[in-house]
């Protein structure tokens, strides 16, 4: 029995004998080919990417206004970044392999130990070469890991795997814009930490200082929500990665994907032997744009001067087109900061000049009223409406309803008499175009503003870019926003930029998209002609030139508008006196221990910010600190002085141009002389000449305030 | 065949021993000196060492005799318990000479030597087994089978505690197939099983949740079951998948679910590196010494528990099959051994010790190539392991000391309950 039980044992055991051989014929036959392309596949290295470079920014000259410049990052290995234990382990054991130490527990532990000391030792090292803090590169060390951390949470959602990303198995930039001798230091003090990687990368330069401002726009790292919307994931070549820079704002934002180029890559196994085809980067095209460096440097200057000459104004702005194809050859905004100023400093520039506001983009981001300027596209609406003939005459006596000098006020110091469009058009008449509005009704002039391009985008393309804002149709209104809108006031509102399109729409007859990058892409907005006949475009373009170049006109005279001895060119516009809010105002408020004061703030907000918890005021009542100036602006062009009635389409020289200066009173005083002098500037240029592109020096400055404004013609809006 | 057993004919049992020694030695050389060539790797050196001190003590115990050690056997078996239960002991008293690794105590610190005792209990076992059944006649009976089965069950649950669920497992083998061959009734030992079957849910909810991802891991591998198990169920809307059933209340819903995602790259690790080394190797393998898995180290424990998977590499299925038969032989020499030996306990103890090398080998073998789960039984006489190999070359000792040193005095059969025999 025994032997036989044994037996049976023994066939029984044959079965996983049977078992294991038929599993081993599966696996290694069956799919031997499987598996061995699998081992293959695990000597793979990540693959090593090659970062390019950022396309260059030109102006239309050629000259080179953003790129990218060569520095030096001292970079880390994230395994040493997160001091994860597993990694440290994996190079403890290399380490002791390398040396022929047996690799036992005991052994790695201390060499972890020793490596744990060595880390330690090394962002020491970085600390001293730097000339940095380890606490900032310990907070430097923090913000990577949680950006790293952030990418894996984002992935592990989407692939809903805990997956390790590329993000954990490469080294990243711990002190970054390294010149090339502190390059080189680094490299020789750093040679003994392996996991200290000194890698060539690039610093983005900008030039033309604080007149280019606002334009580059900003540039940082991608954040983990721009992973989640790369628009081109397919490929690991032109997806954004951790590290990468994007446009956020301005140029750098708008000509964004032009610019990214696609970067270069190259994988190998662990034998070295290369598996795929290496690629090269592709670096960035370059963005040519239409603006001149020149004209805008020397602009800045110019409003600069305008601004300081004129206190308590604030700031200012400035946009020059070309009115056949609306390029932007200036876009100037006063006050600025320097575009090589990095993001964190950025951010501080609206507290630290909270009256300035340096940050705001005013030429294309803030929106003004336009007062009187908005009369160049009320008189030709009005004509080509009916509402309004061109031998329609208003009588002024300086304000609308006799009795009421108070209300709806024209000239407040001498009445214009009987006016006619053109007159009321070079003496900028309200009386006038408070009829005109009335006539025509706000839902009227509304329809008539957007065909100019109000209340929409210019088709710049810049994120920046505000549309203004138009009335709003109300029932039973009567005819107050309608007489208010028809001087540019009230709820309309509208950016130089828009001004300036609306003066190139005047001159052309044709609204058409501004453009600051003539090779953009994206060419979604149409230009149109508006329906506007040509006797009455006439009969504007004639109240234009008499505003700059007749007597009488609100811009006319040496000191304000004329172009000083111009043959071949002839200046139109139209200036405008916006009445805009107060600055600051007088808060009467109540404190805590009873006492009532009288304190001036720009918000009520502000002022209690100025008080400790316990001791804020309450409010009780607020008046206007004082009576501020108006905003002065002047909107023009430029034409061919024997055809200035005609449409001017072809002509050499036809830009159009919008100046304001924020709080400096009259615009035909103010901003006039601003406009003119840029336009002068233009005509040098187009001739070959040259122009100041630095700074004017203050004397200049005060000599030019101390002349008194003698040919100034009083204006209210 | 049976001139082969004559006084010396134990021995032969060596012959499919060899083979495999020689295997383990040269990859354990070529995974652990891939950075030095010409040199003899620590590991080896100490393999070489460890397998002249077995068969040194494996010579010792031929020479003592099986008969002379047997009657030690209990005293044996109580010392191996006594050490096995200083093991225990540690989880509230620290003892100095056991060593916590992993959160397990498996081993004991002897000077610059670390043991484990588990593997010494495996031999005493079977001894003390042997002895208890050697004469007996009441195992006929079901309640007969209580102190066998206690003998097994003590150490199981001090191996339990340790925990070490892979050597643990291998005592139930023996003890049946040591039960059935010494002649207990096969409706009994049926009986056992099936209460045993019955039992396992509640050994299910004893382990650790480790352990069950393991076993659970053998039907994991395949994808489709993965996929199947990943996808909600029709009846049961509350639960996010199916195998929301399997997850132990130790992990919360998210990681048991990201558990089954990521299989391959936690739990299905090693398992999956060890088919890819496997499958990669083929018909004829990559050859001695190399291969992508030689040189770098894909597979964690690829010298110890998974140098199976090492040789399915190196020689491919040809190596894998002559593995296979290398046990095969042991298997059957060392029950030709039993048969021949008319000696109740000597036959006892011969069948017990080629049924623990058989198992051990079928655990590990079906560890590599995913039939079974990932436990830590080494491959034997081919893993890195001081104490394994120690110890079974001591079984094979005492194997061959049962083959010379059979009394021969027993010329007739041993009794049997021939008569009973049909009712099995």
């Amino acid at each position: 029995m025994f032997e036989r039980r044994l037996r049976l044992i023994m066939v029984l055991m044959v079965m996983p004998v049977i078992a294991v051989t038929a599993r081993l014929v599966q696996l290694q036959i069956l799919e031997g080919e499987e598996y061995a392309s699998k081992a293959e596949a695990l000597l793979i290295k990540p693959m090593r990417l090659y970062p390019c470079l950022r396309g260059e920014i030109v102006d239309s000259e050629g000259v080179r206004l953003a790129y990218d410049a060569e520095s030096w990052d001292i970079c880390v290995h994230y395994g040493i970044l997160s001091e994860a234990e597993d990694h440290l382990r994996a190079m403890a054991r290399e380490r002791l392999g390398r040396r022929g130490i047996p690799r036992t527990a005991d052994n790695v532990a201390e060499e972890m130990h020793k490596l744990g000391i060595e880390i330690n030792e090394s962002w020491h090292a970085i600390a001293r070469l730097t000339g940095r803090q380890v606490e900032e590169l310990d907070a430097v060390r923090e913000r990577r890991l949680r950006q790293v951390q952030r990418i894996k949470e984002v992935v592990t959602r989407r692939r809903k795997i805990d997956t390790v990303v590329d993000e954990e198995r490469t080294v990243h930039p711990i002190v970054q814009g390294l010149n090339h001798q502190m390059c080189v230091e680094a490299k020789v003090q750093l040679a003994e930490y392996p996991w200290v990687e000194v890698l060539v990368s690039h610093t983005r330069r900008y030039e033309g200082g604080d007149a280019m401002g606002h334009l580059y726009g900003m540039l940082n790292e991608v954040g983990p929500d721009d992973l989640r919307e790369n628009s081109n994931n397919a490929h690991i070549l032109s997806r954004y990665l951790l590290g990468d820079l994007i446009g956020r704002t301005g140029l750098e934002r708008l000509g964004e994907q032009w610019l990214r180029g696609r970067r270069g890559c190259e994988q190998e196994d662990l034998r070295g032997v290369p598996t795929t085809q290496p690629v090269a980067p592709v670096d960035g095209n370059t963005m040519r744009l239409s603006l001149n460096l020149r004209l805008q440097q020397y602009c800045y200057h110019r409003l600069q001067a305008a601004v300081r000459e004129h206190p308590p104004s604030t700031g200012g702005a400035a946009v020059i087109l070309d009115v056949p194809t609306r390029r932007v050859l200036a876009l100037v905004s006063y006050p600025a900061f320097d575009p090589n100023l990095p993001d964190t400093e950025r951010a501080k520039l609206a507290a630290q000049d909270p009256f300035g506001q340096p940050h705001v983009f005013r030429a294309v981001h803030q929106p003004y009223p336009p007062g009187s300027t908005i009369k160049a596209m009320v008189l030709p609406s009005a004509l080509t409406e009916g509402k309004v003939g061109p031998g329609t005459t208003y009588d002024c006596v300086g304000h609308l309803f006799p009795g009421l000098p108070n209300k709806w006020q024209c000239d407040a110091r001498r009445a214009h008499g009987t006016v006619d469009p053109v007159l009321a058009v070079q003496k900028s008449c309200n009386v006038f175009f408070y009829h005109v509005g009335e006539n025509m009704g706000l839902a009227n002039l509304v329809k008539w503003m957007d065909r100019f391009g109000f209340g929409r985008v210019t088709g710049i393309g810049l994120i920046e870019d505000a549309t203004g804002t138009l009335p709003q149709l109300r029932r039973d209104m009567g005819a107050g926003p309608a007489r208010l809108a028809a001087i540019g006031q009230g709820e309309v509102s509208a950016t130089p930029l828009q001004l300036a399109n609306m003066m190139a729409t005047v001159a052309s007859g044709v609204w058409k998209p501004v453009t600051i990058w003539p090779d953009n892409p994206d060419q979604s907005l149409q230009g149109y002609a508006l329906p506007i006949p040509a006797a009455n475009w006439r009969l504007v373009r004639e109240g234009l030139y008499k505003v700059v170049n007749e007597q009488g006109g609100t811009a006319y005279g040496p000191l304000r508008a004329k172009l000083a001895g111009e043959e071949e060119f002839v200046l139109l516009g139209k200036t405008g006196s916006a009445e805009a809010p107060a600055l600051e105002r007088l808060y009467r408020c109540r404190f805590p221990d009873g006492t009532e004061k009288t304190i001036k703030a720009r918000t009520f907000r502000e002022l209690r910010n100025r008080y400790p918890e316990g001791q804020k005021p309450e409010y009780i009542s607020q008046e206007d600190a004082q009576v501020y100036p108006t905003h002065g602006w002047f909107v023009g062009y430029l034409t061919t002085r024997g055809h200035y009635l005609e449409p001017a389409i072809d002509g050499e020289l036809n830009v159009a141009i919008a100046v304001i200066v924020e709080y400096a009173g009259h615009g035909g005083a103010v901003a006039a002389p601003v406009a003119r002098d840029m336009l002068q500037a233009m005509i040098t240029l187009h001739r070959g000449g040259t122009i100041e592109t630095a700074p004017a020096d203050d004397s200049t400055v005060r000599s030019a305030a101390a002349v008194t404004d003698a040919a100034g013609e009083g204006e209210r809006p | 065949m049976s001139s082969l057993f004559s006084t010396r004919g134990g021995w032969i049992i060596l012959l499919p021993v060899l083979p495999l020694l020689v295997a383990g030695v040269l990859t354990i050389q070529a995974t652990n000196a891939s950075d030095q060539p010409g040199r003899l790797a620590d590991e080896t050196v100490k393999q070489i060492a460890y397998g002249a001190a077995g068969i040194g003590c494996m010579i010792l115990i031929v020479t003592i005799g099986y008969l002379r050690i047997g009657r030690f056997s209990y005293i044996l078996f109580g010392i191996s318990i006594l050490v096995l239960a200083c093991l225990v002991i540690d989880r509230w008293f620290d003892l100095p000479f056991v060593p916590v690794k992993r959160n397990t105590r498996r081993w004991l610190q002897v000077g610059g030597l670390q043991v484990q005792p588990s593997e010494m209990m495996k031999v005493a076992y079977v001894l003390g087994l042997a002895w208890y059944l050697r004469y007996r006649s009441n195992y006929r009976t079901l309640l007969g089978l209580v102190p066998p089965f206690m003998l097994a069950l003590v150490p199981m649950g001090l191996i339990k505690l340790q925990p070490d669920l892979g050597t643990l497992l291998l005592f139930l083998p023996v003890l049946f197939v040591v039960l059935y061959a010494a002649g207990a009734k096969g409706k009994h030992l049926a009986a056992v099983i099936v209460m045993g079957l019955l039992c396992s849910p509640l050994f299910w909810t004893k382990i650790e949740p480790y352990q069950q991802l393991r076993i659970t891991s053998v039907m994991l591998q395949n994808r489709a079951v993965r996929d199947y198990l990943s996808k909600p169920m029709p009846s049961r809307p509350d639960l996010p998948t199916r195998w929301e059933y399997f997850r132990p209340k130790e992990f919360s819903q998210s990681r048991w679910m990201l558990e089954l995602a990521n299989w391959e790259n936690v739990t299905g690790y090693q398992l999956t590196r060890s088919k890819i080394a496997l499958g990669s190797g083929g018909l004829f393998g990559q050859g001695s010494g190399r291969g992508v898995f030689v040189q770098y180290d894909f597979l964690p424990e690829r010298h110890n528990d998974f140098i199976f998977a090492m040789i399915g590499h190196q020689w491919g299925i040809i190596g894998g099959v002559l593995t296979l038969l290398c046990y095969g032989l042991i298997v059957v020499f060392g029950y030709e051994i039993a048969v021949l030996t008319r000696e109740p306990f000597g036959r006892l103890v011969a069948v017990g010790l080629t049924t623990m090398l058989a198992f051990q080998a079928i655990t590990n073998i079906c560890m590599a190539i995913g039939l079974g789960p990932v436990t830590g039984v080494p491959l034997p006489f081919v893993s890195a392991g001081g104490s394994s190999l120690v110890i079974n070359f001591m079984a094979l000792g005492l194997i061959i000391s049962v083959a010379r040193d059979r009394p021969l005095l027993f010329t007739n059969r041993p009794f049997e309950f021939e008569t009973e025999e049909e009712e099995d």
